[in-house]
């Protein structure tokens, strides 16, 4: 991803110790820090009920922070009612008004700032043609498929002009490759616009793929804010670890420092301070090997229980004598001659895990499985 | 072993062919209800409207002049002009004070939306008579009303202002045919995805605008079922003229009622009858005008359009 491409130096969105309790004893955001810069391309990533939805909901004014302040553009919004906020939605099921016209839906936004009429027919008309709609005007919105209908969300808030866009699980009803086609589209509005993107998902695919920061987010906190490659090379917890990307995580104690598995011990990663003594060894699948191990690199056996042929890779799904799995994935042909049930040593070096104190309580942390689920 | 596709395709004519004669004999017992007991009726007054009346007695000769009577007659005319007006009042006063309430309803938790819905329906069971002539204990000299205005010092005396009157008759229409305004409406608004008023507001719509250009355009089906509703049952009454309504506050319903009782005069009465079936149809018919015309403008402007996007 680009670097972002606001000249001011102003954060777009800043969100300080934002916290939101509902009426019936939830808690949905618990203490909330964030800075955006103007013109980046924001995902607030987390599971269902991670809080990052009513985050969403907040900046755009539909729900008010129990405490905090939020500021857009440099002002707080605490006392700005939404449909004064220079801020715009796109919904998650797309919201459009089912008694109006396709370009009657665009234009409400500008009726509504009482723009003469040549300029609402302008403009919304330019807008429908940029997203692909041009000639649709006139349709009733329950005639369009899916993929239109979003389009029409995104045309209809985007012609208000916003200098912040919100965008709430904008694609999650569409299939795959209308994800994927719709992904980059608003990837190159935001840079062509220059409009402070901040988009709410659950699928971390996306995430990845279209941010310039991501903000994962976990029962109401701020886990990790940072660029796609920083969050996947250098998760700050257990929990964006396995959340982010296909992980092993594997529960350790930490002893003389060095870190004590079901069997064998080995180095921490460098410029790793850890209190323990529980502690969680997070380790990519594509980092282990088979094969010859060097003597500073982590080596455990296992017991293969599946090998997986998957074109590029071989997956070897094992179990430690602990019965903790752990999931390989090797140049293809390097496994081939693996078999269920047969022991072997698998290898990492120390410095491709990521090593975080274990949380407290039961483990919470997402199994591999986890990391790929929808929800 | 597969059939020919031509055998596929008569059986899937028969099927056709079955299942819409399993639809009409679903329909029929509906429709026979309907003809037997509404259309024949209906019917036999259309006929009887043209035959003359002789004293007592029906002759069976064709006649206009039960028509025409009624414009001749300088009582007829103003009934029915007493009677639309008041029913137009009614359902003016129905919309303006049921739309709030099924809005309130609408917005409320699930639970008092619930309780409030049995508050509007308790009254539907009781008897439209014992609703009527507790009005009479409100509105009478003895009534509720002067009471409080004496005790309150603002009357010395007993007023016999608000009874006997059009104005005490459409009160009791009011109160009797809320519900029917207000169910409706609320079962509309309660279709109406709340995303869409975020949606509106988000848009920089105000409250107020949210209202006029998503609320009230989503309600309009519910809207036109209970001024339907509510205009046919106050152009129809009986009850609430004849317990309340005085001399001064006679309406079409009594009239006719008293065609066929008191008067005897049932050609008479037939063709006040279907007078004011014409003119209910022809309310009917402006309601539903009324109602398109807001679809025309959307559809104009929309029309006006598709040129100018290009």
């Amino acid at each position: 991803m680009t670097a972002p491409g606001g000249s001011s130096t102003l954060p777009s969105i800043e969100l300080r110790g934002v916290a939101k309790t509902f009426g019936d004893g939830f808690q949905a955001v618990r203490g909330l820090d964030l800075s955006i810069r103007s013109g980046e391309f924001v995902t607030l990533l987390g599971p269902s009920g991670s809080g990052k939805t009513t985050t969403l909901r907040m900046i755009a004014g539909f729900e008010s922070p129990t405490r905090g302040e939020i500021l857009v553009l440099g002002q707080d919004v605490a006392r700005v009612p939404a449909h004064l906020r220079p801020v715009n939605t796109v919904f998650q099921d797309y919201a459009l008004f089912p008694h109006l016209s396709v370009f009657d839906n665009v234009a409400y936004g500008l009726k509504a700032k009482r723009l003469d009429r040549t300029s609402i027919a302008e403009k919304a008309g330019a807008m429908l043609e940029r997203v692909g709609l041009a000639g649709f005007g006139h349709r009733a919105p329950t005639s369009l498929s899916g993929g239109q209908r979003q389009r029409v969300a995104l045309a209809r808030a985007l012609v208000c002009e916003p200098r912040v866009l919100l965008l709430d699980e904008p694609l999650g009803a569409l299939d795959l490759k209308l994800r994927k086609q719709l992904q980059l589209q608003l990837v190159e509005l935001c840079q062509a616009l220059g409009i402070t993107f901040v988009h709410v998902t659950h699928d971390q695919d996306e995430a990845l793929t279209m941010s310039d920061r991501i903000a994962v987010m976990h029962d109401g906190r701020l886990e990790q804010f940072a660029p796609p490659h920083e969050l996947y090379d250098r998760p700050a917890s257990t929990f964006v670890a396995g959340f982010v990307g296909e992980n092993n995580i594997l529960r350790g104690r930490l002893a003389d420092g060095s870190v004590a598995l079901a069997d064998g011990h080995f180095g921490l990663p460098a410029g790793t301070t850890l209190r323990g003594p529980d502690v969680d060894v997070a380790i990519r699948p594509e980092f282990i090997r088979t094969g010859p191990a060097r003597e500073s690199d982590a080596v455990v056996s296992v017991t293969v229980e599946q090998v997986i042929f998957a074109g590029s890779e071989t997956r070897l799904v094992t179990r430690l004598a602990n019965g903790a799995p752990l999931m390989a994935h090797l140049p293809a042909g390097a496994a081939a001659e693996h078999r269920r049930g047969e022991q072997i040593s698998l290898a990492w070096s120390v410095d491709d895990a990521r090593c975080f104190e274990a949380p407290v309580g039961p483990s919470t942390s997402p199994a591999i499985e986890a990391g790929e689920s929808e929800e | 072993m597969s059939r020919a596709p031509a055998v596929d395709r008569q059986l899937g004519r028969l099927a056709w062919v079955d299942d819409r004669l399993g639809r009409f004999a679903l329909f029929l017992p509906g429709l026979l209800f309907v003809v037997v007991l509404v259309g024949i009726p209906l019917g036999i007054l259309l006929v009887v409207s043209f035959l003359t009346d002789a004293s007592y007695s029906i002759e069976p000769i064709p006649t206009l002049a039960n028509y025409l009577g009624l414009i001749g007659d300088g009582v007829f005319p103003i009934v029915l002009w007493r009677t639309v007006l008041t029913a137009v009042v009614v359902t003016a006063a129905c919309l303006a004070i049921g739309f709030p309430i099924a809005l309130v309803l609408a917005r409320t938790t699930p639970r008092r939306r619930a309780l409030g819905t049995l508050i509007l329906m308790v009254p539907l069971w009781t008897n439209l008579l014992v609703k009527i002539y507790s009005w009479k204990a409100i509105l009478g000299v003895k009534g509720v009303l002067n009471y409080g205005l004496q005790a309150a010092g603002v009357t010395s005396e007993p007023v016999d202002l608000f009874l006997y009157n059009t104005p005490a008759v459409a009160i009791a229409l009011v109160s009797a045919l809320l519900p029917f305004m207000v169910l409706p409406i609320l079962t509309a608004l309660e279709r109406v995805p709340p995303s869409l008023l975020e949606a509106a507001t988000d848009l920089g719509s105000s409250p107020r605008r949210v209202f006029w250009t998503v609320t009230a355009p989503l309600a309009r089906r519910g809207v036109l079922a209970g001024v339907t509703f509510v205009l046919v049952m106050a152009i129809g009454d009986i009850v609430a003229s004849e317990v309340l309504g005085g001399p001064s506050g006679i309406l079409v319903g009594r009239v006719i009622f008293g065609q066929f009782g008191p008067s005897d005069n049932w050609p008479r009465g037939a063709a006040m009858g279907w007078v004011l079936i014409a003119t209910m149809t022809g309310m009917l018919l402006v309601v539903a005008r009324l109602a398109r015309l807001g679809t025309m403008e959307r559809v104009s402007i929309t029309g006006a359009d598709p040129r100018l996007e290009g």
